[in-house]
């Protein structure tokens, strides 16, 4: 609208000379003092102020300046700005006194009666958008041979200007750009969700308020400028070269689509950071298309150091030359911006891993199914907790150096087949390889840090199937040792997905590969984790540790995982003496190697969870208390066995009645585990689980609701039947329910909780009451229980057995009654 | 339009001055158009000029402006701000209607001094224009931070309306019209105030 604003800059103009003498039009006050009742001395005289004079000034004022005439009804105030395809008018509506913007489109065909019809309809979606970023479009009308659209009137700076003039003012500058930008993009969002398409974002087209808000105008007009067949740009496209997507600027109309939009986003966002334009003013068409063809964008950060990298690939995604490529949704890039702007890892990121994954691949096969073991050991390592995981990144080089040495032993052994070429090849790739394999690592690493924060952008499952497939080059291996660490690898894989089946299947593979002397550190491991897959066995345990005694690996850090692992073994089996006992070996151990601080604690939190698996309450707090100790402050509320510890301390304190303690014991883990690693992540789940259940029994029942409400949208799809999780949660949420008064919902979420469990067989003329003793014995295997209390207040249990025998009927309208069944 | 009030008080300092670094301050300058174009636009049509011509004039006007501020031309101390743009457009209309050989434009050309009555014309436009464009502005601003009703009432009277009309349309009791056209008119007079002091302030 403001386009064409022309700004003075003609420094050579001559020098005015003031018509001299020329009296000041009343008499000049000096600086300071009397400066007040200065003022109202112009208030009075020159507004009117001290009467009624103010008003018929004021109208004055406010009449249309007579100079622009009228267009229609309407009485123009101000010419905006003047493009190609018309002008636009500030413009005021004489009988409401309301102040619109006017745009007149072109003078060149007069718009015919079919013409008239078709423009409406296909400007009644666009016209139809309400949204707060969205300048409204309050009718199209015909005035003589212009086709004119009456728009709300802002009072604003297009958001190129906008942007420039915060740069200015100094001060957090990015995030207030990406606010702003965040806006445009809800602007968007909300007309694509309405079928409409822009197709002509840029600068100009959209005004940001003097309070910050974008407001983006002209939805649809593209689609009016293309059918009244208005002149566009020198193109002959509708759109801006700089805005436009490859698509628009090549002509492949018929593939426009929202994402053209994300693109020209890309784009706006591009020259809000940046404060350049893509294209020169005068760059020609040439260079244009062929920038659009090749798709090269130089990253914004280049020129710009301030700009940090991770806008740089969210600016690359939107603006990717194949839509397929780019953010499929505003949605989308918007979301990345906001995790931007949390500070949090964001999607977009140079070439993706898979998309890298298979181009290393594809040139270098054998490499590969080494890379394959560097994962697998990377990842065997990383699995012991996300802190580890992290470490593990600026490791990655090192075992890459370590796994060349392996990977050259491999490079003789299949030498025998065919050695010449082997070498030649060898010699050529080596440093290739040493950088591919290095950068793959790291990414690997990232990935699966990223994976236990449960924001998974790395389906490890997805990794483990092509390692597996035919694809993965794990056959292409010959020694049986790198055969074994990557099914040792996959294991893990496995694990981290989901599918202990195959997890077992990979470690006993990994076992079976392995010779019988040799590489007994990975024997170990090994053994650990097919231990940790299988249901930890005291025998298996007590195997693996043996083992590790006979092979003198008692000093080394794997000893710390053996120790665990027979602890756990131990614990599931009921002997907490020897768990604790186990553990304090493992803690000699992890003294003896000097291990970090978070590897200690992770050792004193598993002897609380034997403790308080032995139901020893004050001990579990007093261990807890020394895992937090274990750890320097700053560093507590992000370290995993901490956050275990508080778990666990809470749970103690609530079994031993005292509620307060145990809420604050597990707010305080619930709210660490949200911050890091997310509550996508199982231990944050676990930890908010114990939270909503102090929270409910403290009667704090709307903070209990949400916290379950929160919970049960967490449980990724497909679990829903088979989580034996949900259907505690569901059990608590309904009794949470109740408490907040909400008796038909708890009473759904109760009986979803059953449902899901085992299937009471009842039979058909059993008496009420056996039918409610079967549902409660369904709840009993469930590992829940109706409390006393509960029950009474869900009334006559008839409803449920109903629900559970498949004949539901609607539950009784009492909502508390006596307790028909007489049990409890 | 930037009617802020942190970046207005330093407006002609940032023009004269530049941005930090010695650039040209063209957020200034932006906000320097935004500013003045209605009302210079406004002066110009009232003194006959055509709306392409007065957008030329204008464009003389804020070159004069700018470089008359970065000469130090305008002191503060010797005049309002005011009366400096109303020198600078006068000027520049003159300058143009010369330039076109004009001589059939009111008060164009080189103004005897006998003329005085003339001058005075000129001036008691600008003032005008100076005027309306203060009311337009706090009205705009005091249209956005006003509660709904009383920016009706405001609306109301201005197109002409009695209070008892306007109780009557708007469902109000009298006393409640008259009350929000006092709180209008403080809420306008205080704007108006901030900038004047404003418009002067370097």
């Amino acid at each position: 609208m403001s386009d064409g604003q022309p700004h003075p800059t003609d420094a050579t103009a001559p020098v005015p000379t003031p018509a001299s003498p020329t009296p000041p039009l009343s008499p000049a006050r000096s600086a300071g003092d009397g400066r007040g009742q200065a003022i109202d001395d112009h208030l009075s005289k020159d507004f009117g102020f001290d009467s009624d004079e103010w008003q018929s000034r004021a109208r004055r004022a406010s009449r249309p300046g007579e100079v622009l005439g009228s267009l229609g009804q309407y009485e123009l105030t101000l010419e905006l700005g003047r493009g190609a395809q018309g002008v636009v008018y500030k413009a005021v509506q004489p009988g409401t006194g309301r102040v619109v913007a006017l745009k007149r489109l072109g003078a060149g065909i007069a718009p015919s009666d079919r013409d008239i019809e078709h423009l409406r309809r296909e400007v009644r979606a666009a016209t139809r958008l309400s949204h707060p970023n969205i300048v409204t479009v309050y009718a199209t009308e015909t005035v003589g041979s212009h086709a004119v659209l009456v728009m709300e009137y802002i009072a604003g700076l297009p958001i190129d200007r906008w942007a420039d003039e915060q740069r200015t003012k100094g001060g957090d500058l990015i995030p207030a750009l990406l606010r702003c930008f965040l806006g445009v993009c809800d602007g968007v969002e909300h007309a694509h969700r309405r079928g409409v398409i822009h197709r002509d974002i840029k600068p100009s087209n959209v005004l940001v308020t003097s309070d910050g808000a974008p407001k983006v105008l002209d939805f649809g007009i593209a689609l009016l400028v293309d059918h009244l067949r208005l002149p566009t740009t020198m193109t002959g496209f509708v759109g801006t070269p700089a805005y436009a997507a490859p698509e628009q600027v090549l002509g492949t109309r018929e593939r426009e689509d929202t994402r053209c939009d994300v693109y020209a986003l890309g784009a706006v966002l591009r020259r809000m950071l940046t404060g350049e334009e893509l294209f020169e003013p005068g760059a020609s068409l040439a260079q244009i298309v062929d920038v659009a063809r090749s798709g090269t964008r130089t990253p914004a950060s280049r020129t710009h150091p301030d700009i940090p990298k991770d806008l740089d690939w969210i600016i690359l995604k939107a603006m990717a030359p194949e839509p397929d490529d780019r953010y499929q949704s505003v949605n989308a890039l918007a979301e990345d911006v906001r995790l931007f702007l949390s500070g949090r890892a964001v999607s977009a990121h140079p070439p993706t891993l898979r998309y890298q994954a298979g181009r290393f691949i594809a040139r270098h096969r054998l490499a590969c199914a080494l890379a394959g073991v560097a994962i697998a050991a990377v990842i065997t390592l990383s699995a012991v907790s996300t802190v580890q995981a992290i470490r593990l990144g600026t490791r990655g080089k090192e075992l890459a150096t370590a796994l060349d040495a392996e990977r050259i032993a491999t490079a003789e052994a299949t030498a025998a087949r065919d050695q010449a070429e082997e070498q030649r090849r060898i010699a050529n790739e080596e440093r290739d390889r040493q950088q591919a394999i290095a950068t793959y690592l790291l990414n690997i690493a990232d990935g699966v840090a990223e994976n236990s924060t449960g924001r998974s952008t790395i389906p490890v499952g997805d990794l483990a199937d092509w390692f597996e497939g035919a694809e993965g080059a794990l056959d292409a291996v010959d020694d049986p040792v790198v055969q074994a660490r990557l099914h040792l690898g996959l294991c893990v894989m496995r694990r981290v997905s989901g599918d202990s089946e195959s997890a077992r299947t990979h470690a006993q593979r990994a076992l079976d590969l392995l010779p019988e002397r040799g590489h007994e550190r990975l024997r170990l491991l090994a053994l650990i984790r097919l231990c940790s897959v299988t249901s930890s066995q005291v025998p298996d345990g007590e195997r693996a540790v043996a083992y590790m005694q006979a092979a003198g690996l008692g000093d080394e850090y794997v000893a710390i995982e053996a120790w665990r692992q027979l602890a756990t073994c131990y614990s599931r089996a009921g002997r907490a003496d020897d768990a604790l006992a186990a553990l304090s070996k493992a803690a000699e151990v992890a003294g003896r190697t000097g291990t970090a601080a978070d590897e200690r604690a992770a050792v004193l939190a598993d002897e609380a969870a034997v403790l308080l698996r032995a139901r020893r309450f004050d001990d579990v707090l007093a261990k807890g208390h020394l895992a937090m100790g274990a750890v320097p402050a700053d560093l507590v509320p992000t370290s995993e066995a901490c956050r275990r510890a508080s778990v666990l301390m809470g749970e103690a304190a609530y079994r031993q009645g005292d509620l307060v303690l145990a809420e604050a014991h597990l707010g305080r883990a619930s709210r660490w585990a949200q911050a890091f690693p997310g509550d996508g992540h199982i231990g944050t789940r676990n930890a908010m689980r114990w939270h909503a259940r102090s929270l409910q029994e403290l009667g704090r029942f709307d903070e209990a609701a949400a916290l379950y409400e929160r919970l049960l949208q967490l449980v990724p799809p497909g679990h829903e039947t088979t989580d034996l999780g949900v259907w505690a949660v569901r059990y608590r949420y309904g009794a949470t329910l109740l408490g907040q008064g909400r008796t038909q919902e708890a009473r759904r979420q109760l009986c979803l909780a059953v449902s899901k469990g085992t299937k009471p067989s009842v039979e058909p003329g059993e008496t009420l009451a056996e039918q409610v003793d079967a549902a409660h014995a369904a709840l009993l295997e469930t590992n829940l229980q109706f409390t006393p209390a509960l029950r009474r207040s869900l009334g006559d249990l008839s409803w449920l057995v109903d629900f559970t025998t498949g004949t539901p009927r609607s539950a009784p309208d009492g909502d508390v009654g006596s307790d028909a069944s007489g049990g409890g | 339009m930037h009617t802020g009030r942190t970046t207005r008080g330093t407006l002609l300092h940032r023009v004269r001055e530049g941005a930090p670094g010695g650039e040209a301050d063209a957020a200034a300058w932006r906000e320097l158009d935004d500013t003045y174009r209605e009302m210079l636009l406004r002066f110009c049509r009232s003194r006959g000029l055509q709306h392409a011509d007065a957008e030329d004039v204008i464009q003389q006007v804020f070159a004069r402006l700018i470089d008359g501020l970065r000469k130090f031309e305008y002191d503060r101390t010797k005049g309002r701000f005011r009366d400096y743009l109303f020198r600078c457009a006068r000027n520049a209309i003159s300058d143009w209607a010369g330039a076109r050989g004009c001589q059939n434009l009111p008060g164009a050309g080189v103004v005897p001094v006998s003329e005085v009555a003339s001058e005075s014309e000129w001036e008691e436009s600008f003032r005008q224009e100076w005027v309306d464009h203060h009311f337009r502005r706090a009205m705009q601003e005091v249209e956005k931070t006003a509660d709904a009703q009383s920016v009706e009432v405001l609306r109301a009277t201005l197109a002409g309306r009695s209070p008892k009309e306007i109780a009557l349309t708007l469902g109000m009791q009298e006393m409640a019209v008259y009350k929000a056209q006092q709180r209008m008119r403080d809420r306008l007079k205080a704007r108006i105030a901030e900038q004047v002091e404003e418009e002067d302030s370097e």
